[in-house]
């Protein structure tokens, strides 16, 4: 620019030059001589030239001009490319994280040292048919030794390392924003994973399942709609608001001394029959007004066997947790097998107090197992003849040796004539009734760190009054729990006891009744525990439990959620049957003492 | 090119004019949405104020709780609404759940606290 106003001035004054000069000049040309022409022509050549340069001059800047400008348009395409690939970076750095986000999970691994505690115990002898029976027992009297007694528990049951897989699961979860409206679409998919063993069917030699480890599906798993005003509903197979009311309240979850070895544990065992994931369920969460809040639930029964012996339509495993070939039957669903379901909870959280109360209802549960399977065709024919008072006699019960018999008569006698084999009253119809269970609990958050947990429980079992004698499920139970965190919240300390109080029926008289001590079935669990956090999300642990069974009552330790249970059951199995079952004898009164120590992984 | 160095030297006086003119449309407009309040100007201030203040409040207590070492808030949002703080979102632990509600508490003061976390448990419960 600046060399063309130079070259364009030069121009002008050069014209305005020739202009001056050349008027003057031509008049002296016409009276002078040639040189003067000469000079003329010079200078008209040198305009010439110079204009030839200016023009050239112009051109090569219009060329440089039109460099620059591509140069400058390539330059701002090149920047809007790259602003255009930053927010696409951008845009999926962000789609990238929310993906991300949606992953859910707990890999939680643990070496767990236990004993059944029960090494020592021999059986009642088949002979001894307890109070009432032709041959009382004389139970307490030394030596306790065969043949006065009967075999001690098969297999290895004192102390046994194991490593064990606890409550690890994986899953992802997102909402959709449904368009013009307030309402998300709300999905998740979940499952439970083994991360110390492959995956697989949960078959072993007490029971048989049909539901694959692993799977999506085998944790919380749904689809459902939220409305922030109005609440939250959903649709899968999820837990029930029964259980997830006091999930807060069980500082142990997944740990040896899980709350659920007792609350929610109808009968004993590893099952918990009020605290199970259920299938084809609808929960409803409510918003939370002043505090208060609600969920409620029902459960689709879509059972088409009216005693509810059979997995549910679109099922693997019968209702209840209750695995095919449960109870040391044929593979029904007769050890807690059951149709519709529904459960709901109400809530009140202000500052550190929280309050909850619950209901749950399973219909029509079949427990026709929990009779010893007498009002089965196949058993109670098994089981021979009734005597006199409805009972098996010893001497075409022995024959048998399939069954034990010897509960049976023990039963029969404590409720005599209540139970006869064949009677009409005695009939899968009158074992398939309503369960339901109750609870409140309370818990108090101080600031400074502790945490009191208290739950009182009721479960209830509608049976007869003449069929009470088998009724293992209906009793009360506490649950007590103290919690403390120091270090900033990087170490907790806790402590706990549960309580399950006695039942009508005996839940130790399947497989290893003590007829001396008729209704002492009650246990108490206690527990212990230290964490210790490592950083957010990596946790290292170390816990304790102790159930301390009554004669005649048998749960366990690691219910509900540690990846193995430590029970009452000693190894027999179909190939080394010791005749008092069919499956796994089940020692009521055994005492398990159990160690675990693990890390804990959360994202 | 006289002319156009003037006209451009008028460009940002141009600007300047027609900036100073959308921005007093601007007040106006805003003067005649607050018009209506003027009859009860107190409850408008206190909307504002109150919005100001939801935002840091939540603000604060996510900080808190992500700066916390042993707290962890993955799956966690905080909202803030009329001075009530709303926690919600999943813990696996019903430790984490009592730990991010202490800190809420802590930090939001003597405003209330809503939990809407949902403690999920992994268990596989058969017997």
């Amino acid at each position: 620019m600046c060399g063309s106003r130079v070259l364009r001035s030069l121009v002008a004054l050069l014209a305005a030059i020739l202009v001056m000069f050349s008027y003057p000049a031509a008049s002296v040309a016409q009276s002078t001589d040639q040189s003067m022409q000469d000079r003329m022509r010079d200078l008209q050549q040198q305009i010439d030239q110079l204009n030839q340069q200016l023009k050239q001059m112009q051109q090569d800047q219009a060329k440089t001009q039109q460099q620059v400008q591509a140069t400058q348009q390539q330059a701002s395409t090149a920047a809007q490319q790259v602003s255009a690939t930053q927010k696409k970076v951008e845009t999926a750095d962000k789609a990238f994280n929310d993906l991300l986000k949606g992953f859910f999970g707990t890999l939680d691994m643990s070496i767990d040292e236990t004993t059944k505690g029960m090494s020592d115990m021999l059986a009642f002898p088949y002979s001894c048919t307890g109070p009432g029976g032709t041959l009382p027992c004389t139970a307490g009297t030394t030596p306790k030794m065969t043949p006065n007694w009967g075999p001690s528990p098969y297999g290895r049951v004192g102390w046994m390392s194991m490593m064990s897989s606890n409550g690890s699961n994986v899953g992802y979860r997102g909402t959709h924003k449904i368009d013009g409206t307030t309402v998300d679409f709300l999905y998740q998919v979940s499952t439970a994973i083994n991360i110390a063993a492959a995956p697989g069917l949960q078959d072993t030699w007490t029971k048989q399942s049909n539901t694959v480890m692993g799977a999506v599906g085998l944790g919380d798993t749904y689809v459902g709609f939220r409305e922030k005003r109005l609440g939250t509903l959903k649709f899968g197979t999820m837990y029930m608001p029964y259980k997830t009311s006091t999930d807060r309240l069980n500082p142990f979850s997944g740990g040896l001394g899980d709350y659920s070895v007792i609350m929610g544990n109808t009968g004993g065992d590893n099952r918990i029959e009020f605290g199970t994931r259920a299938d084809h369920v609808v929960v409803y969460d409510s918003p939370t007004w002043a505090g208060v809040s609600f969920d409620a639930a029902y459960q689709f029964g879509q059972n088409p066997d009216p005693y509810n012996n059979i997995v549910s339509l679109g099922g693997t495993d019968c209702y209840g947790g209750n695995l095919p070939g449960s109870g040391n039957l044929p593979l029904n669903c007769d050890d807690g097998g059951y149709n519709y379901g529904y459960s709901f909870d109400l809530k009140f959280e202000m500052s550190g107090l929280y309050l909850t109360a619950a209901y749950e209802l399973h219909s029509g549960v079949n427990r026709s197992s929990d009779g010893v399977g007498s009002n089965s065709p196949i058993y109670g024919s098994l089981l021979g003849a009734p005597g006199a008072n409805g009972c098996a006699t010893p001497a075409n019960a022995l024959s048998l040796k399939i069954l034990d018999w010897t509960d049976y008569n023990a039963i029969c006698a404590e409720f005599p004539g209540a139970a006869a084999v064949g009677t009409p009253e005695y009939n899968a119809a009158y074992d398939t009734v309503n369960e339901y269970a109750f609870k409140v609990g309370v818990q108090y958050t101080f600031d400074f760190g502790l945490t009191i947990d208290y739950i009182y429980e009721n479960l209830h079992r509608d049976l007869p009054y003449f069929m009470e004698f088998q009724n293992e499920r209906q009793r009360n139970g506490d649950w007590l729990a103290l919690e403390y965190n120091f270090n900033g919240g990087r170490d907790r300390v806790a402590a706990g006891w549960a309580h399950a109080g006695a039942t009508p029926g005996d839940p130790g008289g399947q497989h290893n009744f003590n007829p001396n001590g008729v209704g002492d079935n009650e246990a108490n669990m206690y527990t212990v525990g230290w964490w210790h956090k490592l950083d957010k999300q990596l946790s290292w642990y170390l816990q304790a439990a102790d159930t301390s069974n009554d004669t005649n009552a048998h749960y366990d330790i690691g219910a509900g959620g540690h990846g193995i249970k430590t029970d009452c059951h000693d190894a027999t199995h179909p190939q080394f049957i010791d005749y008092s079952s069919a499956g796994p004898t089940t020692w009521g009164g055994c005492h398990e003492l159990g160690v675990s120590t693990g890390v804990n992984f959360k994202f | 090119m006289t002319a156009w160095h003037d006209l451009s030297g008028l460009l940002p006086a141009l600007a300047l004019g027609v900036a100073a003119l959308l921005a007093s449309s601007d007040m106006l407009a805003q003067a005649s949405s607050a018009a209506p309040a003027l009859s009860e100007p107190r409850s408008e201030v206190v909307v504002t104020a109150t919005r100001e203040s939801d935002a840091r409040l939540a603000a604060k207590v996510q900080q808190a709780l992500e700066g916390d070492p042993y707290i962890y808030t993955g799956h966690i949002s905080v909202s803030a609404e009329g001075g009530v703080v709303r926690v919600e979102g999943m813990v696996e632990d019903p430790y984490d759940m009592l730990q991010i509600l202490r800190m809420a508490r802590r930090i939001a003061g003597k405003r209330r606290v809503i939990n809407e976390i949902e403690v999920t448990t992994g268990s596989v419960d058969h017997d």
